[in-house]
């Protein structure tokens, strides 16, 4: 006989509801979060033992890696659009800065978004309107670490965009091993001045137009050795980052796509870069083989830890295959038992297509973007086209099965040659038309000029001036929408362009010390002036010196 | 009376649970007064001193309280204090204080129970009772904001806790206690030793999932084992004869009924648990 029955019950009580909890844990809708993690200007064949032992070794054995994707062009902004939205660039309409996705189109992740995961980039770049109109909430300067924390204790799925920049000219490793790598070597003999000018053109700055280098066949071997050295500092910060996500337990509950925006010519066609900075973008394999990567919590995996597909799949093909991996979407059941390929990214049942304007970023003129690169495959035959003015100029083709180098054409005028440019010439004439861009100011009437409030006059700005806090601001009507017209650098490293800003303030978002001095510095000044949206006097010009 | 005075006790020792917790707040402090090496040398300090006032409290009361001291039990008190000791991890001097803390807490519990009415079980109940608070203490840590929780400071606390029952052990007071207990005495059923020996593996369990599960949310199941065996142990408890081993034996009960406190805690509120 029990003396009291106040332990036994509280006991008792303790056990129940806990179990009760325990079950309802155990039987609830646990939400799968995706992390889309893009590295810039990562090519396909950088990934080797040597350059990446730890994607090769460690993570990459436990991937479904996919060993024939490719990007749909030249340049971040499409791809990046692609891979969100699953537009291709012909749909998209998005060619070169201050373009963005037209706000009436329904995409992927807006789709996440109103099934209730959480949409977000991290970094303050993604804050320009090449990425409006996607459904990412932009939260800058938050550290990636910081916030997957913070998210893998939620009950609410996340869609987290995260792309890695360091990569990105100039190459400049950090912390990687330099084994197997070339340097031209100074001890011996001072370098040739002009080696050592391309060899620092190379070291220091984020765009090399095409021609403003002299580049020679013998500057390859260091040119690579600078550019795997920041492919082998990503891996050591994704081994570092793939600690982390399994310790927290990520590895569990979420999807993790690792891909590049582009790849990148290391001298094959005489440059170094892309299309943004060479500012003659070309579709060579160089460019569009990237590597894929597709990590998948248990439950998704179907048994298999780990496999390899030489299947071809494409950027586009992303958005789909992670709205079904997250059961927003239905596998089609004629893909259902896919011969051994994943049914939730099987192989590209049409031809790839691809399309970039010649400078991406980095045109001249963004309200007047006429020439493009056009690209297309079957697997075996290859076609790359110019466009100017809507139509094709010119035509090239290869065998890539027998000529990957893409050095020997083929004849324009073989059966399969014909059929890729008609599938591009089809694909041209079916782009949205470049509305008109808000563009050349109405009459200026008799109204107030916007006085710059921060800064508040022209001078030398440092980091520490935006350290935390870089915007601008203008006096005027904070309902109103305005225009800030921006020009920076000079030379080869020349910008220009309008933004279109709602309010008397825009904010670059939180931009870290290495951001700044990789990529801001570089063109040396900046000056901004503004007025309202609809019509009215432009500001004086606010001219900022930037400064170390 | 009997139940008054254990819960008083429980409620003591659960504030100084929770005061040993923010402790390292004070060991802060400390640094911004003295000297690195002082402060470091602080635990060791409040060790001396508590040999100090043990020794002279033996000597003392040897004389005026009729104590009777077991020398070989006394040896086990400083053999458990030196484990203690050594068991910190070196790079950390400030765990060193767990060992006079959960000594002083097992001297506190053994308040719970009268000396005159202890069995031959109840110090080891008592023992385990402080042992068990030394895992709390380590749960909320993982709960503090700038704290972690640490399996080698629950063995750290465990010592101390052996070092203290022991020293308790090692003393007789007199004629005021019995030097075996009453010939009615009616030791624990089997079913409590079994009972506790699942709440015991309960426990083990629960910390090394909640190691597993460190950074993340601990899930709720990882303490249902541990929470089956103290029902278990909750309804041996109070079919024991003896009072003082179901005094004893309730408050181990209801230290380990709180470990379910800890999960629901930790989801609703998505605390960090580290």
């Amino acid at each position: 006989m029990l003396r009291s029955w106040i332990l036994p019950s509280l006991a008792a009580l303790a056990l129940a509801v806990t179990a009760a909890l325990a079950v309802y844990d155990f039987a609830r809708e646990k939400p799968v979060n995706v992390i889309l993690m893009t590295v810039e200007s990562w090519r396909l064949d950088s990934v080797t033992e040597q350059n990446m032992p730890h994607l090769v070794l460690e993570s990459g054995p436990h991937a479904f890696k996919f060993t024939n994707h490719r990007n749909v062009s030249a340049w971040t902004g499409p791809n990046v659009i692609s891979l969100l939205s699953g537009l291709s660039p012909f749909e998209q309409d998005v060619h070169t800065r201050g373009d963005s996705v037209p706000p009436e189109l329904d995409v992927a992740t807006e789709k996440f978004e109103r099934e209730g995961w959480i949409v977000k980039g991290l970094q303050a770049f993604m804050m320009i309107d090449l990425f409006d109109n996607l459904g990412l909430d932009i939260e800058s300067g938050v550290d990636i670490k910081h916030w997957l924390a913070s998210r893998s204790r939620d009950f609410q799925p996340f869609y987290l965009w995260y792309h890695y920049l360091p990569t990105h000219l100039p190459y400049q490793q950090k912390f990687s091993s330099l084994e197997g790598l070339y340097f031209p070597a100074e001890e011996d003999a001072p370098l040739d001045p002009e080696l050592a000018a391309r060899i620092e053109a190379v070291a220091t700055q984020p765009v090399i137009p095409a021609g403003s280098v002299a580049f020679e066949e013998a500057d390859r071997r260091w040119i690579e050795s600078a550019y795997w050295g920041g492919v082998r500092d990503f891996d050591e910060w994704f081994a570092e980052f793939w600690r982390f996500y399994r310790k927290l337990g990520l590895h569990e509950t979420t999807i993790l796509v690792l891909t590049s925006d582009h790849g990148e010519e290391l001298l094959e066609r005489g440059n170094v870069g892309h299309a943004s900075t060479t500012r003659a973008g070309h579709l060579h394999e160089e460019i569009v083989r990237v590597p894929l990567y597709v990590w998948l919590p248990p439950h998704l995996k179907g048994g298999l830890d780990g496999a390899t597909f030489a299947h071809p799949t494409d950027h586009s093909m992303i958005a789909s295959a992670l709205r079904r991996l997250v059961g927003l979407e239905d596998i089609p059941e004629a893909r259902q038992s896919a011969g051994g390929q994943p049914p939730w990214l099987p192989p590209v049942d049409r031809d790839w297509t691809a399309l970039s304007s010649i400078a991406g970023y980095a045109e001249p003129d963004p309200d007047d973007v006429t020439q493009f690169v056009a690209a297309a495959t079957d697997g075996a035959t290859k076609v790359q086209v110019g466009v100017t003015d809507g139509q094709i100029v010119n035509v090239e083709a290869w065998d890539i099965e027998g000529d990957p180098g893409e050095k020997t054409p083929l004849s324009v005028t073989e059966p399969a040659v014909e059929r890729l440019t008609a599938l591009l010439a089809d694909k041209i004439a079916s782009m949205p038309s470049r509305g008109e861009k808000q563009g050349a100011a109405s009459a200026p009437s008799p109204q107030i000029v916007p006085k710059w409030v921060r800064p508040v006059a022209s001078g030398q700005i440092d980091y520490d001036d935006i350290a935390g806090a870089a915007y601008i601001t203008w006096s005027g009507d904070d309902a109103k929408r305005y225009i800030v017209a921006y020009e920076a650098g000079s030379g080869a490293l020349a910008l220009n362009g309008e933004i279109e800003v709602e309010g008397n303030r825009h904010d670059f978002g939180e931009i870290d010390k290495s951001y700044w001095a990789t990529w801001i510095l570089p063109y040396g000044q900046v000056r901004f002036r503004v007025r309202e949206a609809e019509s009215g006097p432009w500001s004086e010009w606010l001219k900022l010196e930037l400064v170390e | 009376m009997f139940q008054v005075r254990l819960v008083v006790i429980h409620i003591c020792a659960a504030v100084l649970v929770v005061g040993y917790t923010n402790t390292f707040e004070v060991w802060q402090l400390i640094g911004t007064v003295v000297s690195r090496d002082l402060r470091n040398a602080v635990p060791l300090l409040v060790v001396c001193v508590m040999f100090v006032f043990v020794a002279g409290f033996l000597a003392v009361g040897a004389r005026t309280l009729n104590l009777t001291i077991s020398w070989r039990w006394l040896a086990a008190t400083v053999v458990a204090v030196m484990i203690g000791l050594a068991s910190t991890d070196p790079t950390f001097p400030a765990k060193r204080i767990h060992v006079p803390q959960y000594f002083f807490l097992a001297c506190v519990l053994s308040l719970s129970i009268r000396a005159r009415d202890r069995t031959p079980w109840t110090l080891f109940f008592v023992f385990l009772a402080t042992a068990l608070y030394g895992v709390h203490d380590e749960f909320l840590q993982g709960l503090h904001l700038s704290r972690t929780f640490g399996f080698r400071d629950m063995i750290t606390n465990t010592c101390g806790a052996a070092a203290g029952t022991f020293l308790i052990r090692s003393l007789k007071f007199g004629k005021a206690q019995a030097s075996s207990p009453p010939s009615e005495y009616d030791r624990p059923s089997p079913w409590v030793f079994v009972a506790l020996f699942v709440t015991i593996l309960g426990i083990v369990q629960y910390v090394m999932a909640s190691i597993g599960f460190r950074f993340g949310l601990v899930p709720y199941w990882t303490v249902l084992p541990l929470l089956a065996g103290v029902l278990a142990l909750s309804i041996a408890a109070e079919r024991c004869s003896d009072q003082a081993d179901r005094n004893a034996l309730r408050g181990i009960v209801g230290i380990c009924i709180l470990f379910a406190l800890y999960p629901m805690v930790i989801n609703v509120a998505f605390l960090d648990f580290a």
